[in-house]
C-alpha cells in the first residue's frame, strides 16, 4: 500500500477535563476525497486544527505525506493547503494583495504570485472587484477567496473546515470544480462539511466523529453495508443516503422535545 | 410537528415592543456578566485590576481638580464675582474635550453597531450612545471637577444651590453631547479615504502654518517678551469679551445674572447654553441616524469603476517584504490609526512651547525634547504592545505558512521602527520649533536614550502581543474591551524606561558629568538589542503554548 497521504495514531486532545478529541486514528490515501464528518461539537475543527498545525495535540501521532508533523515542521506545511475555520482572510487588503501576501508566505517568486493571483481570481470570478477590500466581500466571495489562498502554492494535501458553509449554489459549482479538478491530478483533499449531499457527491471515504471519538470509517460502500445490516427489515443498501447512514450512526435529535415549544409560529 | 402548528395570532406570549428601561437593565446586566465572567480567568482579574487602577488614578485627578476648582469657585463667589468662574469652566471644558483626544488609544468607545439587530428605537440608540459616554474618563474627570464648583459656590452661598446644579448641569450636558458628537464625525472622517486624506493634508498644513507662525510671533525664540504689557491686556479683554459667547463664559454669566437678580439676562444665557447643546445634538442626532440605518464604519470608500492601472508592489519577494507591504497597507487604510499616531503631535505643540512647563523657560528648552520623545512613543503604544490584533481571523495564516514567526514579528518590527522614526522626527521638529533648540549634549543624550528604549519596547511590545492580545476594530476610535490588562503593562514599562532614562541622568548630573549618560545609554541600547533578538528567536516556543488561545482572542466577534 502506498504511504497515506494523512495518518493519525491515537490523536487525543483535552481542554481542561474535557476530552474533544479521544484516541482517533485513521488514514488518508493519496488522491482521495475524504469527508469527516460529525455533530455539532464532535471533535471536527479541533482534529483539523491539529491536523495543520493550529492546535498541538495532547497526546498521539500525525504524519502528513510520510513525515511526522508538528507545527514547526516547514517543509510539510509547504505542501499543504487549508482553508481554516473562520477563512483566515486579512480583512483590510484586496482579494489579489491578500493572494499576493499569502503566495509570497509560502515562498513562492514574485512573479509566479502575480500569475497564479491573476488566474485564480478570474477562475473564481473575483476578478471584477479589484479595489474591493475583503471586509466588503459576501461570505461567498470570501469562501472562494480563501479556497484560493489556501491553493495558490498547488498543496499537495488540502484541509477544508466547512468550506460550503453559506456558499450559493453558484459558487459551490466553482468550487466542487476545482476540488474535482485537483483530486483528478493527484492531490488529496480532507473535508469537512455539514451539507451531506455535496459530500456524498464528491467524497470517496467518510469518517464519522461523535463525542470525540471515531465511530465510522471507510468508503461509501462500506458504511453503507456497515449501517444497513444494524436496521430492521430490508433495506437496500444502495438506495441508502449519507444523511440516513449519518443518522444511524451518531442517532437522531429527539423529535419529541421540539413539540414542546407550542410558541412558536 | 403537530405542537408547532399555530397560528401567529393565536399566541397569548408575542413579544412586546421593549421599553427602554428594559433594553437599559438588559444592557447594565449583560455588562454586569460580563464583567463577573471575567474573573473566571487570571487575564480577566488582571483586565478588572487594571480598569479599577486606571479609573482610580483618573477619579484622582479629578478629585484634585475639584479641590481647586473648589477653593477657586467659593474664592469668587465669596466676593461676588461670579462671572469669574468662566475661569475654571474654561479648564474643566478644555479637559473634558481634550482628554479624549490624548487618550484616544486608551479609552473604551463600544461599537454600538452591536444592538442594532435588536428592536432598538433610534431614540434608546441615542440614548445608549450618550450613556456610554456618561463613564468616559472626560466624564468622570469634569463631573467630579464640576461637583467641586458647585460644592465652592454652594459653601459660599447655599441659597445659589439650586440654580448651580442647574447650571452646571446643563454645562455637562453640552459637553457629553459636544464630546460625543466629535468622535462619532471623527470616526466617520476617518473611515472615508478621501476625507482622511483632506483631514491628514489639512492637520499637516496647519502643523505647519503653526511652524512658521510661532517663530514669526516671536522672532527669536529665545526671546520671549517680544510683546508689551499693554498688547498682552489687550489681547486679553478682547478673549474675555469673546469667551462670553462661549458655553464656559455663558454658564458663569448666567450664574451671575442669576446671583444680581437679573433674571431675563439668565434666562437668554440658559437659552444661549441650550442652544449650543442643540446644536451639538442635533449633528450628533444626523451621525447617528446614518448609523442607525446601517451605515457601517468598517465599509470601505466608494468603489472606483474601473481598474486602475497594475502599479508595482512595494517589495522585494519574500515573506518578510510581504509582511512589510501587508502592515503598510493596513496602517494607510485606517484613518483611526494614522490618528493615534498624530494625535501625541498636537499634544506635544500645545505643551512644548515657552511658558507651558511648570518648571520655567530654562527646564522648558532643555528638557522638553526628551519629555516630547517619551511622550512620543503614547502614539505607538498600540502598534508596538499589540501589534497582532488587527490581524483578526487572519492571523491563522502566519501558523499555516511555512514561515517562520519570529519573520512575521520581525517584519512588523521593521515597520514600528519606520513609524518610531517619522514620529520622533516630527515630534523633535515641533519641540525645536516650539522651545528653541536644546543643548548638543541634551541632542546627543535624547538619542542615545532613544536607542535605548526602541529595542525595549520592541521586545517587551512583541512579548505582550502574544501573551495579551486583544482585537482591533480598524475603523473605530477607542479601545477594544479586554485590553486594560495589555494598556496598563504597556504604561507600567514605558514608565519604567522613562524612569530609566531619568535616573541615569540624574545620578550622573549629579556627580557633574551628566555627558557620561550617553555611554551608559550606548550600553544598555546594545543590551536591549540582544534582548530584544532574543525575544525574536524565542516568538515560536512562547507561542506554541498561546497559538490557541492568541486565534481564539483575535478571530472572536465581539
Amino acid at each position: 500500500m502506498a504511504t497515506p497521504a494523512i495518518s493519525t495514531q491515537n490523536l487525543t486532545r483535552r481542554f481542561g477535563d474535557f476530552v474533544a478529541v479521544d484516541d482517533v486514528s485513521f488514514e488518508v490515501a493519496p488522491g482521495q476525497f475524504f469527508g469527516f464528518l460529525g455533530p455539532n461539537g464532535a471533535g471536527k475543527s479541533t482534529t483539523i486544527k491539529m491536523l495543520t498545525g493550529l492546535l498541538e495535540p495532547t497526546s498521539g501521532h500525525i504524519e502528513i505525506l510520510g513525515q511526522p508533523f508538528n507545527a514547526s515542521a516547514l517543509d510539510l506545511k509547504r505542501q499543504i493547503g487549508v482553508v481554516p475555520e473562520g477563512m483566515a482572510l486579512l480583512s483590510r487588503l484586496t482579494a489579489s494583495e491578500y493572494l499576493r501576501f499569502v503566495a509570497r508566505m509560502y515562498g513562492l517568486d514574485r512573479d509566479t504570485a502575480n500569475q497564479r493571483t491573476s488566474e485564480l481570481l478570474d477562475f473564481m470570478q473575483l476578478a471584477n472587484e479589484p479595489k474591493k477590500l475583503i471586509t466588503d466581500f459576501s461570505h461567498g466571495m470570501q469562501k472562494k477567496l480563501a479556497l484560493a489562498a489556501a491553493v495558490i502554492h498547488g498543496p499537495k494535501v488540502l484541509f477544508l473546515d466547512e468550506p460550503f458553509e453559506g456558499v450559493d449554489a453558484i459558487a459551490a459549482g466553482t468550487l466542487k470544480t476545482m476540488l474535482q479538478g485537483m483530486i483528478a491530478r493527484g492531490a488529496t483533499i480532507f473535508l469537512t462539511s455539514h451539507v451531506l449531499e455535496i459530500v456524498e457527491r464528491l467524497c470517496s471515504h467518510v469518517a464519522i466523529i461523535h463525542k470525540g471519538r471515531l465511530v465510522a470509517n471507510g468508503s461509501l460502500e462500506e458504511l453503507r453495508v456497515g449501517v444497513a445490516s444494524t436496521l430492521p427489515g430490508s433495506e437496500q443498501v444502495e438506495k441508502l443516503t449519507l444523511e440516513e447512514i449519518f443518522l444511524n450512526t451518531v442517532g437522531a435529535e429527539s423529535a419529541e422535545s421540539v413539540q414542546e415549544l407550542s410558541w412558536l409560529a | 410537528m403537530a405542537g408547532l402548528n399555530t397560528s401567529p395570532g393565536a399566541n397569548p406570549h408575542t413579544a412586546s415592543r421593549p421599553g427602554l428601561r428594559d433594553q437599559f437593565s438588559a444592557v447594565a446586566w449583560l455588562r454586569w456578566r460580563m464583567l463577573l465572567n471575567l474573573l473566571r480567568s487570571r487575564r480577566g482579574t488582571l483586565e478588572i485590576a487594571s480598569l479599577v487602577i486606571f479609573r482610580g488614578f483618573f477619579a484622582l485627578i479629578g478629585l484634585v481638580m475639584a479641590l481647586g476648582l473648589g477653593l477657586g469657585a467659593w474664592e469668587f463667589t465669596s466676593h461676588g464675582s461670579l462671572r469669574l468662574l468662566a475661569a475654571l469652566l474654561w479648564p474643566v471644558f478644555i479637559v473634558w474635550q481634550v482628554i479624549p483626544v490624548m487618550l484616544a488609544s486608551f479609552q473604551e468607545n463600544a461599537d454600538l453597531s452591536f444592538f442594532l439587530r435588536f428592536p432598538l428605537s433610534f431614540f434608546s440608540y441615542v440614548a445608549f450612545y450618550l450613556l456610554f459616554g456618561i463613564f468616559d474618563i472626560n466624564s468622570l474627570i469634569g463631573g467630579v471637577a464640576l461637583l467641586g464648583i458647585l460644592i465652592g459656590v454652594t459653601v459660599a452661598q447655599p441659597s445659589l444651590f439650586f440654580v448651580t446644579l442647574l447650571a452646571l448641569t446643563v454645562f455637562a450636558v453640552f459637553n457629553i453631547l459636544l464630546t460625543r458628537m466629535i468622535f462619532a464625525w471623527i470616526e466617520r472622517w476617518l473611515a472615508q479615504r478621501k476625507t482622511r486624506e483632506i483631514l491628514g493634508f489639512l492637520f499637516l498644513t496647519v502643523v505647519l502654518g503653526l511652524e512658521f507662525l510661532n517663530p514669526a510671533l516671536y522672532g527669536n525664540p529665545g526671546h520671549f517678551h517680544i510683546f508689551s504689557h499693554s498688547t498682552i491686556l489687550r489681547h486679553f479683554h478682547g478673549a474675555i469679551l469673546a469667551q462670553n459667547f462661549l458655553p464656559p463664559g455663558i454658564t458663569a454669566n448666567m450664574l451671575d445674572f442669576l446671583h444680581t437678580g437679573h433674571f431675563f439676562l439668565a434666562l437668554a444665557n440658559a437659552l444661549f447654553l441650550l442652544l449650543y447643546a442643540a446644536a451639538a445634538a442635533q449633528l450628533l442626532i444626523v451621525r447617528l441616524r446614518a448609523e442607525y440605518r446601517g451605515e457601517s464604519l468598517g465599509q470601505a470608500p466608494a468603489r472606483i469603476a474601473k481598474a486602475a492601472p497594475r502599479r508595482r508592489t512595494l517589495d522585494g519577494s519574500g515573506p518578510l517584504a510581504a509582511v512589510i507591504e501587508k502592515e503598510i497597507r493596513y496602517l494607510m487604510r485606517s484613518g483611526v490609526m494614522l490618528y493615534q499616531l498624530l494625535t501625541p503631535l498636537f499634544i506635544v505643540f500645545i505643551f512644548s512651547g515657552h511658558g507651558t512647563s511648570p518648571f520655567g523657560h530654562q527646564f522648558s528648552q532643555e528638557f522638553a525634547l526628551p519629555l516630547a520623545n517619551a511622550y512620543g512613543f503614547l502614539g505607538l503604544t498600540r502598534f508596538l504592545y499589540n501589534n497582532l490584533g488587527a490581524e483578526g481571523a487572519g492571523i491563522q495564516i502566519y501558523f499555516l505558512s511555512p514561515t517562520p514567526f519570529r519573520r512575521v514579528l520581525l517584519g512588523k518590527n521593521i515597520v514600528h521602527i519606520l513609524i518610531f522614526v517619522v514620529e520622533m522626527l516630527l515630534v523633535s521638529t515641533l519641540v525645536i520649533f516650539r522651545s528653541g533648540m536644546p543643548s548638543p549634549q541634551i541632542i546627543l543624550l535624547t538619542v542615545c536614550w532613544l536607542a535605548f528604549a526602541l529595542p525595549v519596547q520592541l521586545a517587551a511590545g512583541n512579548y505582550i502581543s502574544m501573551t495579551m492580545p486583544y482585537r482591533i476594530n480598524m475603523a473605530r476610535l477607542g479601545r477594544r474591551s479586554g485590553s486594560a490588562g495589555n494598556d496598563l503593562l504597556s504604561l507600567l514599562i514605558e514608565v519604567l524606561i522613562v524612569a530609566a532614562g531619568a535616573i541615569v541622568f540624574i545620578v550622573l548630573r549629579f556627580f557633574g558629568h551628566p555627558v557620561l549618560a550617553a555611554p551608559v545609554f550606548l550600553v544598555l541600547a546594545a543590551a536591549s538589542i540582544l534582548f530584544w533578538l532574543r525575544g525574536l528567536a524565542r516568538s515560536g516556543r512562547i507561542l506554541a503554548a498561546r497559538k490557541e488561545n492568541l486565534i481564539a482572542t483575535l478571530y472572536k466577534t465581539a
